[in-house]
């Protein structure tokens, strides 16, 4: 019996050992990726005043470079194809943990699937694995339970087989970043049908998951108590406004948070040579869209300078 | 609690440590403990069912004691009936309610009697299925005096509850391994070495491949409808070494973890994919349940022993009973009446018994026939178990459909294809180590025993890194559902 064990504790020494051979996969797996946003995320490098966060929406609907060079503060896109509201809250709670604080964060919203499980928007595990190595990106998924207690010990444990792919990533024409995070992009998709849904598009609250919920609330705490200001933007979609959508938001929003709706009127949005596909813009409608939020953005910024000029005279 | 998760790597060396040490090997406090550690194995999942297994294992004992006492062959046989109808009570209604209520309501709405009913929302105990027909096995041996009762609660509920094959199996028969549970038991160093392997093994065959397969697998089932013909075969080839590598893993970290405590399971598969003959894959699959099957539901329904319509009705009976155990639904009916009709040519001709030895036994390869037979029956399951993992017939039926077009010549088309080479070079792997380990109690039975130790450890570290790097979360055994 005590032979049995005694093996079993010098087998275990051994894979403890052995284990450490792949220390090698760990550590370059970062240096293999194209997009580095995440890790200079996690090293602190993200030191702006407006953060765009969001899912493919996001990325490609606003360009970042456009808010800095009109508004002269700096700005940075964070969002991230097909991640969900619990991946933004992450990328927030890593923001704030590691960087600047940001003035204000630009939240884009996914009507409808915001709320709801589906196939479409999840969180993003597959960017976590490449920076396996650092300790807040293992707890992150320690603490969703896509690693267990094992990975703070050892390494097989803590990698992936996609640590295992030691081939330079390169970009593909849907990911191409550009300067300061955006994506926006040139060229239509070939499987969008393009017949624009004027019908009053409907929301059942029903199909909502309880956790994207709870993270989208977190996300606002999380903004309020660093007095930070959201605003939470409806990009267009190439079918009419939903507007039962945007008001289950606003019964979800709190109210030092800010809503602003794409101009629903804009015959830009009408225009199918402005999209992608259905649901996301090209390049031209991504700028034209972008000037909607810095127009709302100064607005934002004047109705702030009179309140303060306000608070001053009293 | 999965035997895939680190809940189990923690709870496995704590009840290994008290029960070897803590108890000083005294039997009643082993078997004691035994039954604790079963409990909160299953209580993991939902304690609230543990009530259903107190409970059958009380009505079981309670029977089994008063069976002995009883003369009377009325009485004996309202006990007998008694336990059956109770144990098999709860699997109706956990397991079948919603069917049979659902296929009444159309049966009656095709003759024209609209009938309201709602179906209940019943959540299926985890494992009913195999702990109901050990207990019942136990009840009906000690009716026809095969088995003495036990007067032991304890060793007993050790029985009904053990928890290496409470969930999944195997089925254990009360003659096998209830005396186990009278006798000492002493540690025994090789079993437990034994043991170790086959749950590492195990370990690979549910992670490795199942897991691995099962993304795939899902994949395409999940959206056959815009899927080629080829990638169909490649979904249902996926499903093919999923529920081998689900069930048959299952079995080999059951009964490796087992000999760890000193008991000996029965074997539950011998690597049915290299049979030649349904009859053999039949008797190398599942074996608990087949053979379980054939003792309690072929042989007193007259067995072979009648004419020829005997053998038909009664093979057709076992086949599509053991189809609706795995599940309500008609597939799995139809999943069992399509091995009958597989099986039937063989038992006209008594062909049912030509395959009994290993193939190719003591040679490397199979001759080219042995390859050809192999071939065949290894296709003929695959087409039935599009049934098996189907959502409902007419699902089953569109995705064969699909299979028979010109569609099947394409090039296959699915989501992370270079992951999916990765678990191809692997599935080759591991039908290689099955292959040359066939003649052993599971494939790497015997490998590497008389490697020197690094050569060996290598083997192991191997196969443990593998694991380690293939693995995602934690999934389900297929098993649990039935």
């Amino acid at each position: 019996m005590s032979g049995f064990i005694k093996k079993i504790i010098f087998f275990a020494i051994a894979f403890f050992v052995f284990d450490k051979i792949f220390y090698a996969f760990l550590f370059i797996s970062p240096h293999l990726e194209s997009d580095k946003r995440l890790e200079k995320l996690v090293n602190g490098e993200i030191n702006k005043e407006i953060i765009i966060l969001g899912s493919s929406r996001g990325a490609r609907n606003i360009i970042a470079k456009q808010i800095e060079d009109s508004l002269h503060l700096s700005s940075f896109n964070l969002s991230y194809p097909g991640s969900d509201i619990a991946f933004q809250e992450f990328l927030l709670q890593t923001l704030l943990a590691n960087n600047k604080k940001p003035k204000a964060i630009i939240l884009t919203l996914d009507d409808p699937i915001q709320l709801m499980p589906n196939d479409f928007i999840n969180f993003r595990f597959d960017r976590l694995y490449p920076l396996a190595k650092y300790e807040s990106i293992n707890n992150e998924m320690i603490k969703r339970r896509e690693k267990n207690f094992l990975s703070r010990f050892l390494i097989l444990s803590r990698i992936n087989q996609v640590n295992f792919n030691i081939t330079e990533k390169k970009y593909s024409i849907w990911d191409s970043i550009r300067s300061n995070g955006s994506m926006p992009i040139s060229f239509q998709s070939k499987d969008a049908a393009f017949n624009y849904d004027n019908a009053a598009q409907t929301y059942n609250k029903d199909n909502e998951s309880l956790a994207k919920i709870k993270s989208f609330t977190n996300f606002q705490r999380l903004c309020l108590d660093n007095s930070i200001a959201l605003h939470l933007i409806f990009p267009p979609n190439y079918k009419s406004h939903n507007r039962q959508f945007e008001n289950r938001i606003r019964q979800l929003t709190h109210s030092e948070v800010s809503l602003f709706v794409h101009d629903t009127l804009n015959d830009v949005y009408h225009d199918k040579s402005y999209f992608f596909d259905e649901r996301h813009l090209l390049v031209n409608g991504a700028v034209v869209f972008t000037n909607e939020l810095i127009d709302m953005l100064k607005a934002k910024e004047h109705e702030s300078a009179i309140t303060v000029l306000g608070h001053s005279v009293q | 609690m999965l035997f895939n998760s680190i809940d189990f790597a923690v709870f496995l060396p704590i009840v290994f440590i008290l029960y070897w040490y803590a108890t000083h090997k005294n039997l009643k406090l082993q078997n004691l403990l035994i039954v604790v550690a079963s409990y909160t194995f299953y209580g993991w999942w939902d304690w609230r069912f543990l009530l259903l297994i107190i409970f059958s294992t009380i009505i079981d004992y309670t029977i089994g004691i008063k069976l002995k006492k009883e003369d009377s062959v009325l009485k004996r046989k309202a006990l007998l009936w008694t336990s059956i109808a109770v144990n098999l009570g709860f699997l109706g209604f956990f397991k079948y309610y919603n069917f049979f209520l659902d296929n009444f309501i159309t049966a009656f709405s095709f003759f024209g009697t609209e009938i309201k009913a709602n179906s209940l929302n019943i959540i299926l105990p985890v494992g009913i299925s195999f702990y109901t027909f050990q207990t019942l096995s136990y009840t009906i041996d000690v009716y026809k005096e095969k088995l003495e009762p036990t007067k032991d609660f304890i060793a007993f509920s050790a029985f009904v509850s053990f928890f290496p094959q409470l969930v999944a199996g195997p089925i254990e028969r009360a003659a096998h391994l209830l005396p186990q549970f009278y006798k000492k038991r002493s540690f025994d160093y090789t079993k437990a070495v034994d043991g170790m392997r086959q749950i590492l093994w195990g370990l690979f065959k549910k992670i490795v491949i199942a897991d691995n397969c099962a993304e795939y697998a899902n994949q395409i089932f999940n959206n056959s409808a815009d899927m080629n013909g080829s990638t169909l075969v490649l979904g249902a080839l996926f499903f093919t070494f999923q529920i081998y590598g689900d069930f048959s893993g299952y079995s080999d970290i059951a009964i490796g973890t087992s000999r760890l405590f000193g008991f000996d399971l029965m074997r539950n598969f011998n690597f049915p994919y290299f049979s030649r003959d349904i009859a053999e894959f039949w008797r190398r699959w599942h074996i608990s349940l087949s053979t379980w099957f054939r003792d309690y539901l072929y042989i007193p329904l007259g067995g072979s022993r009648g004419g020829t319509w005997m053998k038909i009705r009664n093979t057709f009976i076992i086949f599509i009973v053991s189809g609706f155990w795995h599940g309500a639904n008609w597939t799995f009916i139809v999943w069992g009446a399509l091995n009958a009709i597989y099986f039937l040519p063989l038992l006209l001709t008594n062909n049912n018994r030509n395959n009994l030895e290993t193939v190719a036994q003591g040679k490397l390869f199979p001759s080219i026939k042995e390859f050809s037979f192999m071939l065949l029956t290894f296709g003929l399951t695959v087409f039935a178990w599009i049934f098996f993992r189907a959502n409902d017939i007419g699902h089953a039926t569109s995705y064969i459909s699909e299979i028979f077009s010109t569609s099947l010549f394409a090039i296959p088309v699915f989501a992370e294809r270079g992951k999916a080479f990765i678990v191809l070079v692997l599935l080759m792997l591991f039908i290689l180590l099955e292959w040359q380990g066939r003649e052993g109690s599971y494939a790497i039975s015997q490998l590497g025993l008389k490697w020197k130790r690094p050569y060996r450890w290598g083997l192991y570290l191997g196969l443990i890194s593998i694991i380690f790097i293939m693995t995602g979360k934690e999934q389900q055994f297929i098993y649990f559902q039935f």
